[in-house]
């Protein structure tokens, strides 16, 4: 497989504070990898050091198979865009003037693409509207324009969606997807909203205070995560001992409620439960989901941050 | 590195800071003759140019400190210069660029003051007392000092982060400085002796006795204060505006040394900072 980005044994300390602590990982060519952690786990950090703003205490990182150390490192980033936190672009000017910068300050010859790339975000009718006077939602497209400015092939965002209404969530979702399927750019993608990430990524990374728990691709993490059948009945004793003649595997929540892993023949449970009087109230497929696998994976700290 | 100067000129362009100091200049270099002359109009005495030419660089002195620590400041607050780094511009060409986009404003706004105060003054009043070489190495003064001012301040907010914080500094610092240059000004006229008068009660009499100043400045310490007075911007900005400077020929060469330390430590501590 070929990466994009690697590193190894990346390490950055801030005086007594470690923000990552030997992070080992890959990004595929053409995924959308999603980097999933909680506030502090060194996401941002990382995403720092990949753009240059900051330089790495210990450990290496690669770009395109350049090593951060090679002085040609400048070249790959040449292929990178980015949006990291909050977007970067000066409040006082229009879209397009923002974009003519990038293209200047990227040595661009024609400003004749720039109609396209606000029309791909959606801000081709904004004319003279100063970027102060957008909305949250618009300004992180435009954020976006100007990381896409130099045609890159690889995007890192940075909470893209954090602050966005639903419209504006889905607009970004969609974007992301299109740059992704149709023009074939690579994306790492950092976001606490972890439905938003399933409904994107292609690959996952889990940080935990400054290293990767866990790299996983999402057919991966599909298979890892196991399906259940949630049950509301009148009596979960009754419902316990059907399902252990049965040798099913299940899990009792309350004295109604249950979950019921594997596959299971609903008529035959019902039947046998009714045989002992015991009424199904409401039954429905569960799934453990993105959320479930991070809390396992990074424990219960996660899921007090949660 | 032209790019980034390209891009940054472009932005100059459409600044408004930069426009409102410019057309503050040029309305101080019509206040400034105008006002003179008025003064003096009653008296049959006519002004020299010489009276105010200067005037301007107390004035861009202000003005680039609050130039530099807006127009750069933006690039931190606005996270625009994450933009220069992240596509590879290295770190010593993006603060060259903002350097020699500062230095430039400023010499504008310097600029902008001599042309028009020559085109109101020259009809006004007389000619320039001062003979060619003063005129000349004053302009030099002028021309150096906003030069290494901006070099000071672009340091400032290449190293400073947040714009609120580098615009107050930037402010306070040059009023510190003039403070200070006002300060050793003030110790270095400091007479010699002064005279001290004894009355006789009885037969009122008046005795005078000159007697020697304790504040005087002599020696090293005097040397140092002369020094001090030449070398720094505040002390700089006075002797220029008064036209008054004992070791004029001096005062651009100082100007060069501060332009050199103070880009020289800017770009070091520039290219080890952690952006955010």
């Amino acid at each position: 497989m070929e990466y994009v980005l690697k590193t190894n044994a990346l390490k950055k300390q801030y005086r007594n504070y470690k923000a990552l602590n030997g992070l080992n990982m890959n990004v595929p060519k053409g995924s959308i990898y999603g980097f999933v952690g909680k506030n502090g786990a060194g996401k941002t950090t990382l995403i720092r050091l990949l753009c240059g703003l900051q330089e790495p205490t210990d450990g290496e990182f690669s770009i395109y198979g350049i090593n951060n150390r090679d002085k040609d490192i400048r070249k790959s980033r040449r292929r990178i865009g980015a949006v990291v936190e909050t977007p970067s672009i000066y409040l006082d000017m229009t879209a397009e003037d923002n974009l003519k910068q990038q293209y200047r300050i990227l040595e661009l010859p024609s400003y004749d693409s720039i109609n396209d790339l606000l029309r791909l975000v959606g801000l081709e009718n904004t004319g003279k509207k100063k970027a102060k006077n957008f909305s949250l939602g618009m300004r992180q497209r435009l954020g976006i324009a100007v990381a896409l400015s130099g045609n890159p092939d690889f995007l890192i965002l940075d909470e893209p969606v954090n602050g966005l209404d639903p419209q504006g969530i889905i607009e970004i979702r969609e974007l992301i997807l299109d740059l992704n399927q149709k023009q074939g750019i690579t994306v790492l993608i950092s976001s606490h909203i972890l439905d938003e990430l399933a409904r994107l990524a292609t690959h996952f990374g889990f940080i935990d205070k400054g290293h990767i728990v866990k790299e996983i691709s999402a057919a991966e993490l599909e298979a890892a995560c196991r399906k259940c059948i949630h049950l509301t009945v009148s009596d979960t004793s009754i419902l316990s001992r059907v399902l252990d003649e049965t040798g099913m595997e299940f899990t009792i929540i309350s004295n109604t409620e249950a979950e019921i892993f594997g596959e299971i023949s609903v008529t035959e449970l019902a039947l046998k439960l009714s045989a002992q009087n015991c009424e199904i109230k409401s039954m429905g497929e569960r799934d453990e989901g993105l959320e479930n696998y991070y809390i396992n994976l990074v424990g219960e700290g996660a899921r007090r941050y949660e | 590195m032209s790019n980034l100067l390209s891009a940054n000129f472009i932005r100059l362009r459409k600044n408004k800071c930069f426009w409102g100091c410019f057309l503050f200049m040029a309305a101080a270099a019509v206040y400034v003759p105008v006002m003179r002359c008025i003064s003096v109009a009653n008296s049959g005495y006519k002004e020299r140019l010489d009276n105010g030419f200067f005037f301007g660089t107390l004035f861009v002195s202000i003005l680039i400190a609050v130039f530099c620590g807006l127009f750069t400041g933006t690039e931190y607050s606005d996270g625009t210069i994450r933009n220069k780094l992240i596509i590879g511009h290295r770190r010593t060409h993006i603060y060259f660029s903002y350097l020699l986009t500062n230095v430039f404003a400023g010499l504008a706004m310097q600029a902008v003051y001599f042309v028009v105060f020559l085109c109101i003054g020259t009809p006004l009043m007389e000619p320039f007392s001062l003979n060619t070489k003063t005129l000349l190495c004053f302009i030099a003064i002028a021309v150096m000092l906003p030069t290494a001012l901006s070099a000071i301040f672009t340091m400032l907010a290449m190293i400073i982060s947040s714009k609120a914080t580098v615009g107050v500094i930037c402010v306070l610092s040059i009023f510190l400085m003039i403070i200070a240059g006002t300060y050793i000004n003030f110790r270095l006229r400091e007479p010699e002796t002064y005279t001290n008068y004894s009355f006789t009660p009885e037969d009122g009499l008046r005795e005078e006795l000159e007697e020697k100043n304790p504040r005087y400045l002599e020696g090293t310490e005097r040397e140092v204060y002369q020094f001090l007075y030449d070398f720094l911007p505040g002390g700089q900005v006075l002797q220029c505006s008064t036209l008054d400077s004992k070791n004029a020929p001096r005062l651009p060469v100082y100007s060069g040394i501060i332009f050199i330390i103070s880009t020289a430590a800017g770009i070091i501590i520039f290219r080890q900072k952690d952006i955010k």
